[in-house]
């Protein structure tokens, strides 16, 4: 009788099932956002060969987030993963400033694939507790949003210490929601 | 990486070399990453410590190198950066660590990258020597483990090489210090040979095995193996415990590993700045152990027929001129000095001297050296009876010198106001109390305080017969707090550490290394806000095991548990408190009507504090899982 009356209000809430993408440069820190959100301590992680996956529940939104390898010669197989995917969340280490324009450019080639056309972007500018990080809105200057055509959030973060990971999962989210609302 | 141009063949060729074949840093085999501007491969989990100090590392297969990166490689290499960046590691001191403990592993890695503490470029010695390591001084000052050099051996010339696997080290950091009188020793001839002795020897060079030793190697390097001196403690250990502990070198006990540079050892720490002035009073400047880690090598100020150099101000240092009409010819030193060894006189090792001029019996009162007489009253070790407690606590610096370890722990479960309410790191608690006296002991400058006695009182078994069950003592010692919030043994608690404030950023590190280890000292601590030495047993400040530091590791978790055993005790006390109220207003109840008390203790608890309503159906995380 239980199970039944569940089912039902499980079909009347049907909760949203979201599948994440997570790319950006090597080292810019997105296995280590993974491990915190996921599983929330920061431990030392190992450059990922390949992807990870993790499931999470956040403001009854069911998220698959992919955090895919992000080495030179890997990142052609970014494509593989964009497929079925309701939105991107891109990781830039802001306190590589060297790489900063590498990271922007990959950034314009992958947004530009057909299998994410009109999904948000949610950009996350990563290691912002180190002295030597550019700011995020300097970084939000080198990306040219207009181009995107799709939702767009930068947001500073800190990994580690996980400051900014729900301000860019609320907004996330409530994007998704209205988007999902039309 | 400038595309066009292929260097994965060059890659590939250099992995071919045997010592690129395996990691840089744990010598596991197999290297798959590697970082270009230190020029070294590397195993997949060093590679990502390696960038957590935001080195730049490359997946061999998975990157595209330039050729400036390649020919950095090429140029370096595993086998050449080894040269470099462990040029002053010594593997007895600092042990690599296994690949299977990654936080030992990260910081040893924190060590060698970071703060470059093996670091030696030999090629280029202009900036060969990088800054030697920062002398940080620890939140806490950890009292080295006791440990004695068995001197007592039949052939005392074995004993610095002696290695035996039962003896756990034991290093001779630091000569008398300001105190000399308890140096019983006894002595053959003096040195023959001015350039053997360990003390006074111009060119500096210590003998390699007389250097600071390795904490985990077995050699004791004091006495020296040349042997010119013989120490031998006479006694018990307990005779010459020195009452005003000067302070243990070992402040910093990193700073006392070994390096590859001789040189660089007598920077940091000198023992012949350290030595004691033979007829001085103790004076106790070494209390901040600042000044004894001088840039300036003092070895070159030390050879005797350089007499201009010797500060003027410190008596010793006039002591072993070649000059002998310069000796203050009141010394009463010279009087035990045997006659043949006259003409040496000035390149005798200081120590001898007054070590000789003071043997054991000068402790007793009784029989008090001329010397002794002159700098120590003994008066002041009059009052030194061995094996008494307090005896620690008579001496006339008590905030300095008058506390060990086990006061610190008297003074936890006795009077827990001393911890600071707000330190919530279990590393920073007790021992950073400047001027903790235990109460119950008192000092001769602090009277014992009576209070402390009324809370132990407290734990005395509650029997009939037993005074305490007077209602009335029991109502004067009982705290206030008691009868309003009777469920809340917190309120014993809370003087003691507890977690950080939620908006308290004291927790928090700014740094990227989030995770602490124990080498992230506070860096730039002025000296005077160094709290003073706390010497565990006072023998300790003769012969010191120098910690691992990978050990102190242990040692803080191991404070942790004192810590949760401390709530746990104060949690004990709040029971015990209300078992004896509960027992006191039993006995009145029989007194007063004749009938024992109806309710037993639970009962009586469970009376007086009526338990917080239970929500009537336990929390479920599924909302819709109502009917369960």
């Amino acid at each position: 009788m239980g199970g039944f009356f569940s089912r039902i209000w499980q079909r009347l809430l049907r909760r949203a099932e979201t599948r994440l993408v997570v790319l950006g440069l090597d080292a810019a820190g997105k296995t280590t956002f993974l491990t915190k959100l996921a599983l929330g301590d920061p431990r030392t992680v190992v450059p990922t060969v390949g992807f990870n996956v993790q499931r999470l529940d956040y403001k009854n939104i069911h998220f698959t987030i992919w955090d895919v390898c992000g080495q030179e010669k890997t990142r052609p197989l970014w494509v593989l993963y964009l497929d079925n995917t309701q939105a991107m969340v891109y990781i830039i280490d802001s306190n590589d400033r060297q790489r900063i324009d590498e990271s922007i450019e990959e950034l314009d080639k992958i947004i530009r694939e057909p299998a994410i056309k009109g999904k948000p972007l949610l950009i996350f500018c990563n290691k912002q507790d180190l002295p030597n990080a550019m700011q995020s809105e300097q970084i939000s200057t080198k990306i040219n949003f207009a181009d995107y055509k799709r939702p767009c959030h930068i947001q500073p973060l800190c990994a580690i210490s996980g400051q900014g990971i729900q301000e860019g999962l609320d907004w996330l989210a409530n994007t998704l929601k209205s988007s999902q609302a039309h | 990486m400038k595309k066009g141009v292929d260097t994965s063949g060059d890659i590939a060729e250099l992995r071919k070399i045997p010592a690129n074949k395996r990691c840089f840093d744990c010598n596991q085999a197999g290297t798959t990453y590697a970082v270009p501007e230190l020029g070294i491969f590397l195993c997949s989990i060093c590679g990502g410590i390696h960038r957590e100090f935001n080195h730049r590392v490359k997946g061999l297969s998975t990157c595209n190198f330039s050729e400036a990166e390649v020919s950095k490689l090429k140029s370096m290499g595993n086998e050449k950066a080894l040269l470099i960046w462990m040029a002053r590691h010594d593997p007895r001191g600092f042990p690599i660590p296994d690949l299977k403990d990654s936080n030992k592993l990260k910081d040893f890695l924190r060590l060698k990258y970071v703060e470059k503490r093996f670091y030696e470029n030999r090629e280029t010695p202009a900036q060969a020597q990088p800054e030697p390591p920062k002398i940080t001084e620890k939140k806490i000052e950890k009292p080295p483990t006791s440990g004695f050099i068995n001197l007592l051996e039949d052939d005392p010339t074995n004993i610095p090489i002696q290695k035996s696997p039962n003896d756990s080290s034991f290093t001779f950091t630091q000569g008398p210090q300001g105190n000399n009188n308890f140096f019983p020793t006894n002595f053959t001839s003096p040195p023959q040979n001015p350039n053997t002795n360990l003390f006074s020897s111009p060119t500096g060079q210590f003998p390699p095995n007389t250097q600071y030793p390795p904490p985990s190697t077995n050699t004791s390097y004091f006495p020296p193996s040349n042997n010119t001196t013989q120490f031998f403690p006479i006694g018990d250990d307990k005779q010459f415990m020195p009452t005003n502990t000067p302070q243990f070198p070992s402040v910093n006990p990193l700073s006392q590993y070994p390096q590859a540079n001789p040189l660089s050892q007598f920077n940091t720490s000198n023992p012949i700045q350290q030595f004691p002035p033979s007829n001085n009073p103790p004076q106790f400047q070494s209390s901040n152990p600042g000044p004894q880690f001088s840039s300036s090598n003092p070895v070159q100020k030390f050879p005797p027929s350089n007499p201009s150099q010797y500060p003027p101000t410190n008596p010793i240092q006039q002591f072993p001129l070649s000059n002998p009409s310069q000796y203050p010819p009141t010394n009463p030193v010279q009087q035990f000095l045997p006659s043949n060894s006259t003409p040496q006189f000035p390149s005798v090792n200081p120590i001898q001297q007054f070590s000789q001029s003071n043997p054991p019996p000068q402790y007793q009162p009784v029989n008090p050296s001329p010397q002794f007489s002159q700098a120590n009253p003994p008066s002041q070790f009059s009052n030194i009876p061995q094996n008494n407690p307090s005896s620690q606590y008579s001496n006339p610096n008590p905030g300095n010198f008058g506390q060990n370890n086990s006061n610190q722990g008297t003074n936890l479960f006795s009077n827990p106001s001393v911890i600071p309410q707000n330190s919530y790191t279990p590393t920073t608690i007790p021992k950073t109390q400047n001027n903790s006296v235990s109460p119950i002991l008192g000092s001769s400058n602090n009277p014992p305080n009576p209070q402390a006695f009324s809370i132990s009182s407290i734990f005395s078994p509650l029997t009939p017969n037993n005074p305490q069950s007077n209602p009335q003592n029991f109502s004067s010692n009982l705290p206030n707090t008691f009868g309003q919030n009777f469920n809340n043994p917190s309120g014993y608690q809370q003087n003691y550490p507890q977690n950080p404030p939620p908006g308290s950023t004291s927790g928090t590190v700014s740094g990227y290394n989030q995770n602490l280890s124990n080498y992230d000292y506070p860096q730039g601590l002025p000296a005077q806000n160094l709290s003073p030495p706390i010497v565990a047993n006072s023998n300790q400040m003769f012969f010191s095991k120098a910690l691992d530091p990978f050990e102190q590791i242990i040692e803080e978790e191991r404070e942790k548990k004192l810590m949760a055993q401390v709530k746990q005790i104060s949690h004990n006390q709040a029971q015990n408190i209300m078992m004896q109220q509960y027992t006191v207003q039993a006995q009145l109840y029989q007194k007063n009507y004749g009938v024992p008390y109806p309710y037993t203790f639970q009962q009586w608890i469970a009376i007086n504090n009526p338990s917080a309503p239970q929500e009537s159906r336990p929390h479920s995380k599924n909302p819709f899982d109502m009917f369960a």
